[in-house]
């Protein structure tokens, strides 16, 4: 089963990271866009545009996002994305 | 019928969420879902032994967590990693959970239709 693992807490990224398969998808959204330059981060991951528009941080993630597979993504797509996975785990 | 695995990660009374947890594993028992509890990260010391939450005037509701075995969960399951984190043995725990590791963790998670945390 593929699982879309959504953070919304950077300080439990480990933990989620650490309870997540290989073939799990991360989604980072409200205060967890900032985790983009963790370098952890092996898995498929998102990041929620919104929420770095909101805390102003687009250009910053951006430059991070350069040479990384990090993919951002606008809530249209958080909704599309979330068809594309078995289940959803929100990790609180 | 859906399979649940609910996730304790938090230390004990310092919110609500793991009495809730608790109240949503046995009800899904009473439709008998098949359920998993996993205790991991902070959530270890929800099992501690010795709880004696009367001194904040919170009612004590590591009671219950042997009820769940009455509801017919038996599929409960600790953190033996994070249990060394807090220097615990499996002895400072009430009698319940079967030690396991990350793999396991992931696991269970993977295999589960429903992941809840609160």
């Amino acid at each position: 089963m593929k699982s879309l693992f959504i953070l919304n807490n950077p300080t439990k990224l480990d933990a989620c990271l650490n309870a997540m398969s290989t073939q799990d998808g991360l989604l980072l959204i409200e205060d967890a866009v900032i985790a983009t330059h963790h370098s952890g981060l092996s898995c498929v991951t998102y990041a929620l545009e919104e929420d770095l528009i909101a805390r102003g941080l687009s250009q910053l993630v951006k430059q991070h996002l350069v040479n990384s597979n990090i993919k951002i993504i606008d809530y249209t797509q958080f909704v599309e994305l979330t068809l594309q996975y078995d289940k959803t785990v929100s990790w609180l | 019928m859906k399979s649940i695995c609910i996730i304790f990660n938090k230390v004990p009374y310092g919110s609500q969420s793991s009495r809730e947890l608790l109240d949503i594993a046995l009800m899904a028992a009473a439709f008998d879902m098949p359920i998993k509890a996993l205790f991991i990260e902070q959530g270890v010391l929800q099992l501690i032994n010795k709880q004696q939450p009367e001194v904040l005037d919170i009612k004590n509701h590591s009671a219950t967590f042997k009820a769940l075995e009455l509801y017919g969960i038996e599929e409960i399951y600790v953190d033996a990693n994070a249990l060394n984190n807090y220097q615990l043995t499996h002895d400072d725990l009430m009698p319940i959970a079967e030690l396991i590791d990350n793999n396991a963790i992931s696991e269970h998670i993977q295999q589960s239709d429903f992941v809840l945390m609160l």
